[in-house]
């Protein structure tokens, strides 16, 4: 997957994330099915990652300290939390479950459990962003920022001062 | 190594997981002897209408209730605890790489 590809499904992920870490602002239902596809993008994200996944899972071992084996902390950690959280969530769902013909009993310890996984994943969103902080702003710089900047090339002062040439000959 | 193959790893860990958060949250329940306890919830089939059991309700109904003012608060509540995490860490990164070029620079006179 292209890093613009990239780009554009961890923004995406973000921003239903948002959503769904707020189930006020949809209510139960859309919370729920919102979460289910969130899952399939998760297995997508893994899947465009799968080789440096791989990479770093068989040499994690053999060097003591190194920025990628911190993030492969992070991401199996946030991995457990969205699991725990999404698998919960099925289990006390009432909407996705129901359109399955199930019902289940539900417990006040799933709820616990779904509401403390729901906590760390914030958490680890968090980590994992601020581990990522680099890549994410030179990607959102080159493929959001630049592109919207080209498009008003001549409102900023700056643009016009370097181009004097090419403004002498639209002229 | 083909994607479903790819899926099918990641499910499969996926499930160890949520086994493994089953089995945690059955010990804590027999442990602690609790009936309410947080067993596996029993499944039940909608059609078959012998082995249905009424669903309880759930907990804190309001909040799963819509209300736009109220997931906007909480949206932007999420955004300043994930600043905030990721200004922590960043702020860590910068300190300690700070640190390794003072304990650098001796070596390097």
């Amino acid at each position: 997957m292209s890093t613009k590809n990239n780009l554009i499904l961890d923004l995406s992920m973000f921003g239903v994330f948002l959503v769904i870490a707020n189930p006020r602002l949809t209510g139960g239902s859309i919370h729920e099915w919102l979460a289910v596809s969130f899952s399939a993008a998760v297995i997508t994200h893994l899947i465009s990652h799968w080789d440096w996944i791989v990479k770093v899972g068989r040499e994690f071992f053999k060097k003591l300290w190194h920025q990628s084996r911190l993030n492969f902390v992070v991401d199996t950690l946030f991995f457990i939390a969205m699991t725990g959280s999404l698998f919960s969530g099925l289990l006390i769902s009432e909407s996705v479950l129901s359109t399955l013909g199930i019902q289940l009993d539900v417990s006040r310890s799933w709820r616990s459990i779904h509401s403390l996984m729901s906590d760390a994943s914030v958490v680890m969103l968090g980590l994992h962003f601020a581990l990522h902080w680099k890549w994410l702003t030179t990607n959102i710089e080159r493929y959001i920022v630049n592109p919207v900047r080209n498009l008003f090339p001549r409102s900023t002062p700056n643009v016009l001062a370097a181009q004097p040439l090419q403004l002498h000959k639209d002229k | 190594m083909k994607t479903i193959l790819k899926i099918i790893a990641i499910l499969l860990v996926a499930s160890v997981v949520a086994g493994g958060f089953s089995l945690a949250i059955n010990n804590t329940s027999s442990s602690s002897g609790t009936i309410e306890g947080g067993q596996l919830p029993a499944m039940t089939v909608v059609n078959d209408q012998s082995t249905t059991q009424p669903m309880a309700q759930p907990e804190g109904g309001d909040e799963v209730n819509g209300s736009i003012a109220g997931g906007l608060s909480g949206i932007f509540f999420t955004l300043v605890k994930l600043t905030g995490i990721a200004a922590i860490v960043l702020l860590l990164e910068k300190a300690f790489n700070a640190l390794g070029n003072r304990k650098l620079s001796p070596a390097q006179r």
